[in-house]
Protein backbone atom coordinates (compact mmCIF):
# COMPACT_ATOMS: atom_id res chain seq x y z
CA UNK A 1 0.00 0.00 0.00
CA UNK A 2 1.41 3.87 -1.03
CA UNK A 3 2.40 5.96 2.18
CA UNK A 4 3.30 2.79 4.34
CA UNK A 5 5.47 4.54 7.22
CA UNK A 6 7.30 3.51 10.41
CA UNK A 7 9.29 5.35 12.08
CA UNK A 8 10.66 4.73 16.21
CA UNK A 9 11.94 8.44 18.24
CA UNK A 10 14.47 7.82 20.81
CA UNK A 11 13.56 8.58 24.41
CA UNK A 12 16.87 10.12 25.04
CA UNK A 13 16.13 12.13 27.80
CA UNK A 14 13.78 9.18 28.90
CA UNK A 15 16.27 7.25 29.21
CA UNK A 16 18.54 9.59 30.64
CA UNK A 17 15.72 10.38 33.44
CA UNK A 18 14.85 6.88 34.33
CA UNK A 19 18.27 5.84 35.12
CA UNK A 20 18.45 8.48 37.36
CA UNK A 21 15.45 7.35 39.02
CA UNK A 22 16.82 3.88 39.44
CA UNK A 23 20.14 5.36 40.87
CA UNK A 24 18.59 7.07 43.22
CA UNK A 25 15.91 4.49 44.41
CA UNK A 26 19.21 2.16 44.66
CA UNK A 27 20.32 4.59 47.07
CA UNK A 28 17.90 5.37 48.92
CA UNK A 29 16.95 1.20 49.17
CA UNK A 30 20.67 0.79 50.63
CA UNK A 31 20.79 3.67 53.11
CA UNK A 32 17.08 2.16 54.86
CA UNK A 33 14.30 3.78 52.76
CA UNK A 34 13.33 0.78 51.37
CA UNK A 35 9.73 2.10 50.58
CA UNK A 36 10.87 5.28 49.13
CA UNK A 37 14.01 3.17 47.11
CA UNK A 38 11.11 0.84 45.82
CA UNK A 39 9.03 3.08 44.67
CA UNK A 40 11.97 4.90 42.70
CA UNK A 41 13.34 1.66 41.58
CA UNK A 42 10.17 0.11 40.06
CA UNK A 43 8.88 3.87 38.45
CA UNK A 44 12.64 4.06 36.73
CA UNK A 45 12.21 1.06 35.46
CA UNK A 46 8.43 1.68 34.57
CA UNK A 47 9.80 4.65 32.70
CA UNK A 48 12.45 3.01 30.98
CA UNK A 49 10.49 0.14 29.76
CA UNK A 50 7.96 1.99 28.24
CA UNK A 51 9.48 5.31 27.35
CA UNK A 52 12.97 4.22 26.10
CA UNK A 53 11.37 5.03 21.92
CA UNK A 54 8.02 6.59 20.97
CA UNK A 55 7.11 3.98 17.33
CA UNK A 56 4.47 5.63 14.67
CA UNK A 57 3.05 3.46 11.96
CA UNK A 58 1.08 3.92 9.27
CA UNK A 59 -0.15 0.09 8.00
CA UNK A 60 -3.30 -1.65 7.02
CA UNK A 61 -5.42 1.47 7.43
CA UNK A 62 -4.67 2.52 10.78
CA UNK A 63 -2.63 5.51 12.19
CA UNK A 64 -1.10 3.48 15.01
CA UNK A 65 1.79 4.75 17.97
CA UNK A 66 2.75 2.80 20.75
CA UNK A 67 5.67 3.50 23.96
CA UNK A 68 8.66 0.97 23.73
CA UNK A 69 7.79 -2.40 22.31
CA UNK A 70 4.33 -2.08 22.21
CA UNK A 71 2.66 -3.37 25.02
CA UNK A 72 -0.24 -1.67 24.42
CA UNK A 73 -0.82 1.11 21.87
CA UNK A 74 -3.39 3.74 20.23
CA UNK A 75 -4.72 2.82 16.94
CA UNK A 76 -6.79 5.61 14.97
CA UNK A 77 -8.75 4.65 11.72
CA UNK A 78 -7.32 6.41 8.96
CA UNK A 79 -10.65 7.26 7.30
CA UNK A 80 -11.28 8.85 11.20
CA UNK A 81 -8.87 11.65 10.16
CA UNK A 82 -9.64 14.73 8.88
CA UNK A 83 -5.92 15.96 8.20
CA UNK A 84 -2.77 16.37 9.88
CA UNK A 85 -0.78 18.84 10.94
CA UNK A 86 2.25 20.21 12.47
CA UNK A 87 2.25 20.47 16.39
CA UNK A 88 1.19 24.45 16.56
CA UNK A 89 2.18 24.69 20.41
CA UNK A 90 4.69 24.59 22.97
CA UNK A 91 5.54 21.31 24.18
CA UNK A 92 7.07 21.45 27.85
CA UNK A 93 8.20 17.98 28.50
CA UNK A 94 7.51 14.48 27.75
CA UNK A 95 4.88 11.82 27.71
CA UNK A 96 1.24 11.15 27.85
CA UNK A 97 -0.64 14.23 28.98
CA UNK A 98 -4.02 16.19 27.98
CA UNK A 99 -3.54 20.08 26.54
CA UNK A 100 -5.69 22.68 26.11
CA UNK A 101 -6.69 20.97 22.79
CA UNK A 102 -6.07 17.46 23.14
CA UNK A 103 -3.80 14.21 24.19
CA UNK A 104 -0.12 14.62 23.88
CA UNK A 105 2.08 12.27 23.13
CA UNK A 106 5.82 11.90 23.13
CA UNK A 107 9.37 10.99 24.54
CA UNK A 108 11.93 13.80 23.30
CA UNK A 109 11.88 16.53 21.52
CA UNK A 110 9.96 19.81 20.66
CA UNK A 111 7.93 18.34 18.06
CA UNK A 112 5.01 16.95 16.85
CA UNK A 113 2.66 16.40 14.61
CA UNK A 114 -1.60 17.48 15.46
CA UNK A 115 -4.00 14.87 13.83
CA UNK A 116 -7.36 16.02 13.33
CA UNK A 117 -10.27 13.55 13.35
CA UNK A 118 -13.20 13.91 11.85
CA UNK A 119 -15.19 14.84 14.35
CA UNK A 120 -12.95 17.69 15.27
CA UNK A 121 -10.58 15.85 18.20
CA UNK A 122 -7.12 16.33 17.95
CA UNK A 123 -4.13 14.12 18.70
CA UNK A 124 -1.02 15.37 19.16
CA UNK A 125 2.37 13.24 18.33
CA UNK A 126 5.45 13.12 18.93
CA UNK A 127 7.97 12.97 16.97
CA UNK A 128 11.54 13.90 15.15
CA UNK A 129 10.56 13.84 11.23
CA UNK A 130 6.86 15.66 11.58
CA UNK A 131 7.50 16.24 8.16
CA UNK A 132 8.03 13.15 6.86
CA UNK A 133 4.82 12.23 9.11
CA UNK A 134 2.68 14.68 7.77
CA UNK A 135 3.82 13.75 4.51
CA UNK A 136 3.12 9.82 4.66
CA UNK A 137 -0.10 10.72 6.18
CA UNK A 138 -1.19 13.31 3.60
CA UNK A 139 -0.17 10.31 0.82
CA UNK A 140 -2.66 7.90 2.71
CA UNK A 141 -5.62 10.19 3.29
CA UNK A 142 -8.02 9.50 0.71
CA UNK A 143 -9.73 13.12 -0.46
CA UNK A 144 -6.88 15.29 1.21
CA UNK A 145 -3.97 14.20 -1.47
CA UNK A 146 -2.87 17.56 -2.93
CA UNK A 147 -6.36 19.17 -2.17
CA UNK A 148 -5.35 22.93 -0.85
CA UNK A 149 -9.43 23.51 -0.48
CA UNK A 150 -9.77 20.48 1.73
CA UNK A 151 -7.35 21.58 4.18
CA UNK A 152 -8.74 24.73 3.84
CA UNK A 153 -12.48 23.41 4.42
CA UNK A 154 -11.13 21.31 7.09
CA UNK A 155 -9.65 24.49 9.32
CA UNK A 156 -12.88 25.83 8.85
CA UNK A 157 -15.00 23.06 9.78
CA UNK A 158 -12.80 22.51 13.05
CA UNK A 159 -13.44 25.86 14.37
CA UNK A 160 -17.16 25.40 14.04
CA UNK A 161 -16.72 21.79 15.77
CA UNK A 162 -14.39 23.17 18.58
CA UNK A 163 -16.81 26.09 19.31
CA UNK A 164 -19.55 23.82 19.05
CA UNK A 165 -17.74 21.68 21.41
CA UNK A 166 -17.25 24.20 24.01
CA UNK A 167 -20.91 25.31 24.00
CA UNK A 168 -21.89 21.83 24.57
CA UNK A 169 -19.06 21.30 27.11
CA UNK A 170 -20.79 24.35 29.17
CA UNK A 171 -24.27 22.40 28.90
CA UNK A 172 -22.52 19.02 30.08
CA UNK A 173 -25.07 16.86 27.85
CA UNK A 174 -24.03 13.14 27.51
CA UNK A 175 -24.96 13.18 23.89
CA UNK A 176 -22.24 16.01 23.30
CA UNK A 177 -19.49 13.77 21.49
CA UNK A 178 -22.82 12.21 19.26
CA UNK A 179 -23.83 15.44 18.35
CA UNK A 180 -20.53 16.78 17.48
CA UNK A 181 -20.21 13.64 15.43
CA UNK A 182 -23.20 14.33 13.32
CA UNK A 183 -22.48 18.00 12.99
CA UNK A 184 -19.04 17.03 11.50
CA UNK A 185 -20.78 14.52 9.08
CA UNK A 186 -23.21 17.01 8.31
CA UNK A 187 -20.25 19.14 7.59
CA UNK A 188 -18.76 16.56 5.34
CA UNK A 189 -22.03 16.22 3.34
CA UNK A 190 -22.23 19.78 2.95
CA UNK A 191 -18.49 19.84 1.52
CA UNK A 192 -18.84 17.20 -0.71
CA UNK A 193 -21.97 18.51 -2.32
CA UNK A 194 -19.32 21.65 -3.74
CA UNK A 195 -18.40 21.46 -7.39
CA UNK A 196 -14.52 21.41 -7.44
CA UNK A 197 -14.66 25.16 -8.36
CA UNK A 198 -17.46 26.15 -5.68
CA UNK A 199 -14.70 24.95 -2.98
CA UNK A 200 -13.97 28.50 -2.03
CA UNK A 201 -13.43 30.13 0.93
CA UNK A 202 -16.53 32.46 0.80
CA UNK A 203 -18.67 29.12 -0.14
CA UNK A 204 -17.20 28.04 3.15
CA UNK A 205 -18.44 30.62 5.14
CA UNK A 206 -21.83 30.32 4.08
CA UNK A 207 -21.83 27.06 4.85
CA UNK A 208 -20.72 27.58 8.42
CA UNK A 209 -23.34 30.75 8.68
CA UNK A 210 -26.36 28.33 7.44
CA UNK A 211 -25.20 26.12 10.24
CA UNK A 212 -26.26 28.38 12.92
CA UNK A 213 -24.03 30.06 15.91
CA UNK A 214 -22.49 26.64 18.12
CA UNK A 215 -23.84 29.35 21.20
CA UNK A 216 -27.44 27.85 19.81
CA UNK A 217 -26.39 24.46 20.70
CA UNK A 218 -26.49 24.56 24.80
CA UNK A 219 -29.37 26.04 24.74
CA UNK A 220 -31.41 23.62 22.50
CA UNK A 221 -29.84 20.72 23.65
CA UNK A 222 -31.42 21.05 27.15
CA UNK A 223 -27.96 21.64 29.00
CA UNK A 224 -29.72 21.68 32.44
CA UNK A 225 -31.69 18.01 32.59
CA UNK A 226 -28.06 15.92 31.96
CA UNK A 227 -25.86 17.67 34.31
CA UNK A 228 -26.40 14.99 37.40
CA UNK A 229 -25.97 12.35 34.17
CA UNK A 230 -22.45 12.89 33.20
CA UNK A 231 -19.88 15.29 33.14
CA UNK A 232 -17.71 15.94 30.46
CA UNK A 233 -14.76 13.57 29.10
CA UNK A 234 -12.59 17.04 29.63
CA UNK A 235 -13.94 16.39 33.35
CA UNK A 236 -13.09 13.10 34.08
CA UNK A 237 -9.95 13.17 32.14
CA UNK A 238 -9.16 16.33 34.66
CA UNK A 239 -9.96 14.40 38.10
CA UNK A 240 -8.58 10.84 36.88
CA UNK A 241 -5.20 13.42 36.25
CA UNK A 242 -5.80 15.30 39.63
CA UNK A 243 -6.16 11.74 41.33
CA UNK A 244 -3.15 10.03 39.56
CA UNK A 245 -0.69 13.13 40.44
CA UNK A 246 -1.87 12.80 43.89
CA UNK A 247 -1.53 9.09 44.10
CA UNK A 248 1.99 9.85 42.68
CA UNK A 249 2.80 12.46 45.47
CA UNK A 250 1.42 10.16 47.99
CA UNK A 251 3.61 7.36 47.10
CA UNK A 252 6.86 9.69 47.12
CA UNK A 253 6.20 11.75 50.11
CA UNK A 254 4.18 8.98 52.49
CA UNK A 255 6.95 7.02 53.42
CA UNK A 256 8.72 10.20 54.14
CA UNK A 257 5.82 11.61 56.14
CA UNK A 258 5.65 8.17 57.84
CA UNK A 259 9.12 8.09 59.33
CA UNK A 260 9.01 11.52 60.05
CA UNK A 261 5.83 10.61 62.38
CA UNK A 262 7.12 7.68 63.25
CA UNK A 263 10.58 9.46 64.53
CA UNK A 264 8.50 11.90 66.12
CA UNK A 265 6.31 9.56 68.26
CA UNK A 266 9.52 7.67 69.27
CA UNK A 267 10.64 10.95 70.31
CA UNK A 268 7.33 11.62 72.18
CA UNK A 269 7.15 8.48 73.68
CA UNK A 270 11.17 8.06 74.41
CA UNK A 271 10.90 11.43 76.41
CA UNK A 272 9.32 10.62 79.50
CA UNK A 273 10.90 7.58 80.10
CA UNK A 274 14.11 9.23 79.36
CA UNK A 275 13.46 11.67 82.39
CA UNK A 276 12.01 8.67 84.60
CA UNK A 277 15.51 7.31 84.28
CA UNK A 278 17.28 10.36 85.04
CA UNK A 279 15.05 11.01 88.18
CA UNK A 280 15.49 7.07 89.18
CA UNK A 281 19.27 7.72 88.66
CA UNK A 282 19.45 11.07 91.01
CA UNK A 283 17.14 9.52 93.84
CA UNK A 284 19.67 6.51 93.95
CA UNK A 285 22.63 8.83 93.86
CA UNK A 286 20.98 10.91 96.39
CA UNK A 287 20.30 8.25 98.85
CA UNK A 288 23.64 7.23 98.51
CA UNK A 289 25.02 10.36 99.29
CA UNK A 290 22.43 10.77 102.22
CA UNK A 291 24.20 7.63 103.67
CA UNK A 292 27.74 9.25 103.82
CA UNK A 293 25.75 12.03 105.89
CA UNK A 294 24.19 9.86 108.26
CA UNK A 295 27.06 7.98 108.80
CA UNK A 296 28.41 11.11 110.00
CA UNK A 297 30.83 10.83 106.96
CA UNK A 298 31.02 14.61 105.99
CA UNK A 299 34.04 14.73 104.38
CA UNK A 300 33.43 12.10 102.00
CA UNK A 301 30.48 13.62 101.67
CA UNK A 302 31.83 16.48 100.21
CA UNK A 303 34.19 14.61 97.73
CA UNK A 304 31.29 12.78 96.17
CA UNK A 305 28.98 15.81 95.71
CA UNK A 306 28.54 17.80 92.16
CA UNK A 307 31.34 19.66 91.07
CA UNK A 308 29.37 22.92 91.67
CA UNK A 309 29.05 22.03 95.06
CA UNK A 310 32.39 21.45 96.14
CA UNK A 311 33.00 25.20 94.23
CA UNK A 312 30.59 26.68 95.63
CA UNK A 313 31.46 25.53 99.58
CA UNK A 314 34.64 24.37 100.66
CA UNK A 315 34.86 20.95 102.40
CA UNK A 316 35.77 22.22 105.91
CA UNK A 317 33.04 24.91 105.43
CA UNK A 318 30.75 21.62 104.64
CA UNK A 319 31.76 19.39 107.44
CA UNK A 320 31.27 22.31 109.91
CA UNK A 321 28.11 23.38 108.50
CA UNK A 322 26.91 19.66 107.87
CA UNK A 323 27.75 18.71 111.76
CA UNK A 324 26.12 21.77 112.98
CA UNK A 325 22.75 20.97 111.72
CA UNK A 326 22.55 17.05 111.39
CA UNK A 327 24.25 16.11 114.84
CA UNK A 328 21.69 17.80 116.64
CA UNK A 329 19.00 15.81 115.22
CA UNK A 330 20.04 12.18 115.98
CA UNK A 331 19.71 9.26 114.20
CA UNK A 332 17.28 8.68 111.27
CA UNK A 333 14.51 6.21 112.16
CA UNK A 334 13.22 6.49 108.68
CA UNK A 335 13.14 8.12 105.52
CA UNK A 336 11.31 8.13 102.27
CA UNK A 337 10.66 9.73 98.80
CA UNK A 338 7.91 12.28 98.87
CA UNK A 339 8.77 14.20 95.28
CA UNK A 340 10.82 14.26 92.38
CA UNK A 341 11.20 16.59 89.84
CA UNK A 342 13.28 17.19 86.55
CA UNK A 343 14.55 20.37 86.32
CA UNK A 344 17.09 22.14 83.36
CA UNK A 345 17.08 24.89 85.55
CA UNK A 346 17.53 25.76 89.57
CA UNK A 347 17.36 28.98 91.64
CA UNK A 348 20.82 30.25 91.93
CA UNK A 349 22.97 27.52 89.74
CA UNK A 350 23.56 27.54 85.99
CA UNK A 351 21.66 25.78 83.12
CA UNK A 352 21.37 21.54 83.48
CA UNK A 353 19.88 18.82 84.53
CA UNK A 354 18.61 18.86 87.84
CA UNK A 355 16.04 16.63 90.17
CA UNK A 356 15.12 18.13 93.13
CA UNK A 357 13.37 15.36 95.37
CA UNK A 358 12.42 15.90 98.89
CA UNK A 359 11.88 13.08 101.69
CA UNK A 360 10.23 12.48 104.68
CA UNK A 361 12.24 11.88 107.28
CA UNK A 362 11.75 11.18 110.79
CA UNK A 363 15.00 11.71 112.86
CA UNK A 364 15.80 10.66 116.45
CA UNK A 365 15.32 14.29 117.81
CA UNK A 366 12.93 15.42 115.19
CA UNK A 367 10.13 13.47 113.80
CA UNK A 368 8.83 15.04 110.80
CA UNK A 369 11.33 17.03 108.99
CA UNK A 370 11.67 17.51 104.98
CA UNK A 371 15.38 17.23 103.63
CA UNK A 372 15.70 18.76 100.24
CA UNK A 373 18.35 17.71 97.97
CA UNK A 374 19.40 18.17 94.32
CA UNK A 375 21.60 15.86 92.68
CA UNK A 376 22.76 17.67 88.86
CA UNK A 377 24.19 15.82 85.98
CA UNK A 378 27.77 16.52 86.56
CA UNK A 379 30.08 17.12 83.37
CA UNK A 380 31.21 13.20 83.75
CA UNK A 381 27.78 12.30 83.34
CA UNK A 382 27.23 11.09 86.68
CA UNK A 383 25.00 12.57 89.20
CA UNK A 384 25.72 14.09 92.23
CA UNK A 385 24.19 16.27 95.23
CA UNK A 386 24.74 19.77 94.37
CA UNK A 387 22.22 21.31 97.32
CA UNK A 388 21.04 19.89 100.69
CA UNK A 389 18.43 21.46 102.68
CA UNK A 390 16.51 20.18 106.24
CA UNK A 391 13.22 22.04 107.13
CA UNK B 1 -41.26 44.84 19.57
CA UNK B 2 -38.11 42.81 17.21
CA UNK B 3 -40.34 41.08 15.02
CA UNK B 4 -37.39 39.06 13.94
CA UNK B 5 -36.69 38.09 17.26
CA UNK B 6 -40.21 37.19 18.23
CA UNK B 7 -39.89 34.67 14.97
CA UNK B 8 -36.59 33.16 16.05
CA UNK B 9 -38.28 32.66 19.24
CA UNK B 10 -41.30 31.28 18.07
CA UNK B 11 -39.66 28.73 15.57
CA UNK B 12 -37.29 27.42 18.28
CA UNK B 13 -39.99 26.94 20.32
CA UNK B 14 -41.38 24.90 17.33
CA UNK B 15 -39.07 22.77 17.02
CA UNK B 16 -39.39 19.70 19.08
CA UNK B 17 -43.11 19.67 17.41
CA UNK B 18 -41.95 20.40 14.08
CA UNK B 19 -38.94 17.72 14.12
CA UNK B 20 -41.53 14.92 15.60
CA UNK B 21 -44.07 15.60 12.85
CA UNK B 22 -41.36 14.60 10.33
CA UNK B 23 -40.23 11.53 11.91
CA UNK B 24 -44.11 10.97 12.19
CA UNK B 25 -43.78 10.28 8.03
CA UNK B 26 -41.15 8.23 8.93
CA UNK B 27 -37.20 7.48 9.70
CA UNK B 28 -35.06 9.92 8.39
CA UNK B 29 -31.73 11.59 9.01
CA UNK B 30 -30.58 15.39 10.10
CA UNK B 31 -29.47 16.44 6.63
CA UNK B 32 -32.62 15.15 4.99
CA UNK B 33 -34.57 16.64 7.89
CA UNK B 34 -32.59 20.03 7.16
CA UNK B 35 -33.59 20.21 3.87
CA UNK B 36 -37.03 19.34 4.43
CA UNK B 37 -37.45 22.25 6.38
CA UNK B 38 -35.75 24.38 4.01
CA UNK B 39 -38.48 23.99 1.76
CA UNK B 40 -41.05 24.95 4.57
CA UNK B 41 -42.05 28.63 4.62
CA UNK B 42 -41.17 29.98 8.44
CA UNK B 43 -39.59 26.92 9.48
CA UNK B 44 -36.34 27.41 7.78
CA UNK B 45 -33.75 26.10 10.80
CA UNK B 46 -29.90 27.00 10.83
CA UNK B 47 -28.86 23.26 9.73
CA UNK B 48 -26.44 22.84 13.03
CA UNK B 49 -29.79 22.86 15.20
CA UNK B 50 -31.31 20.04 14.11
CA UNK B 51 -28.29 17.37 15.83
CA UNK B 52 -29.02 19.41 19.71
CA UNK B 53 -32.68 18.68 18.74
CA UNK B 54 -32.17 15.46 18.02
CA UNK B 55 -29.74 14.41 20.90
CA UNK B 56 -32.27 15.78 23.37
CA UNK B 57 -35.02 14.18 22.06
CA UNK B 58 -33.25 10.99 22.16
CA UNK B 59 -31.98 11.47 25.46
CA UNK B 60 -35.90 11.86 26.06
CA UNK B 61 -36.40 8.86 25.07
CA UNK B 62 -38.87 10.19 22.15
CA UNK B 63 -36.55 8.70 19.01
CA UNK B 64 -34.53 6.31 18.41
CA UNK B 65 -31.38 6.09 16.37
CA UNK B 66 -29.74 3.66 14.13
CA UNK B 67 -26.91 3.95 11.42
CA UNK B 68 -27.26 2.51 7.91
CA UNK B 69 -24.27 2.87 4.84
CA UNK B 70 -24.56 5.56 2.66
CA UNK B 71 -23.27 4.99 -0.77
CA UNK B 72 -22.34 8.56 -0.79
CA UNK B 73 -20.47 9.13 2.59
CA UNK B 74 -20.18 7.84 5.78
CA UNK B 75 -23.23 5.74 7.42
CA UNK B 76 -25.99 7.72 7.76
CA UNK B 77 -27.91 7.89 11.14
CA UNK B 78 -31.47 7.68 11.03
CA UNK B 79 -33.87 8.70 13.72
CA UNK B 80 -37.30 7.13 14.37
CA UNK B 81 -40.09 7.93 16.64
CA UNK B 82 -40.38 5.60 19.67
CA UNK B 83 -43.96 4.62 21.19
CA UNK B 84 -43.18 7.19 23.67
CA UNK B 85 -42.62 9.35 21.13
CA UNK B 86 -45.62 9.17 19.07
CA UNK B 87 -47.82 9.46 22.71
CA UNK B 88 -46.41 12.51 23.54
CA UNK B 89 -46.53 14.01 19.99
CA UNK B 90 -50.51 13.12 19.76
CA UNK B 91 -50.22 15.10 23.04
CA UNK B 92 -48.41 17.78 21.55
CA UNK B 93 -50.26 18.27 18.29
CA UNK B 94 -53.87 18.16 20.42
CA UNK B 95 -52.48 21.04 22.24
CA UNK B 96 -51.41 23.07 19.30
CA UNK B 97 -54.51 22.53 17.52
CA UNK B 98 -56.02 23.85 20.66
CA UNK B 99 -53.89 27.12 20.68
CA UNK B 100 -54.85 27.56 16.99
CA UNK B 101 -58.37 27.26 17.59
CA UNK B 102 -58.07 29.74 20.66
CA UNK B 103 -55.99 31.56 18.89
CA UNK B 104 -58.65 31.46 16.13
CA UNK B 105 -61.23 32.96 18.35
CA UNK B 106 -60.11 35.46 19.77
CA UNK B 107 -58.81 36.98 16.37
CA UNK B 108 -62.64 36.39 15.16
CA UNK B 109 -63.53 37.61 18.20
CA UNK B 110 -65.50 35.12 19.48
CA UNK B 111 -63.14 34.45 21.87
CA UNK B 112 -64.05 34.80 25.70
Amino acid sequence: MNGQYRHSQPGYLTIFVSLIMIGVGVISYATGSQHFGTIFILAGIFCLVFGYKLTVEIKDDLLKFWFGPGVFWKSIPLEQIAYCQPFKGIILGWGIRITGDGWLYNVSGLKAVTVILKTGKKIHIGTDEPHKLIEALNSVLRGFEKDEAAGMWSEVKTDYLKRAEQALSAARHPRSFEILADVGSHLDRRFAELEPQQRTWDNFQKIITEMGPPSDYAELVGGNESVAKTASLTKYTAILTLILITVAAGMIFLPKMLKRDEAAKTKQVKSPLHEEQKVNAAIESAESWLQLIDEGKYSESWTQAAEYFRNFVNQQQWISSASAVRGPLGKVISRKVKTSTYKTQAPGAPDGQYVIIQFETSFENKADAVETVTPMMDSDGQWRVSGYYIR
Amino acid sequence: MNLENWQTQLRKGLLDIVVLNLLNRGPSHGYEMVQTMKRIDGLQIREGNIYPILARLETDGLVASYSEPSTDGPPRKYFQLTEAGKKTLEAMNNHWDRLIKSLESIKKGTGV
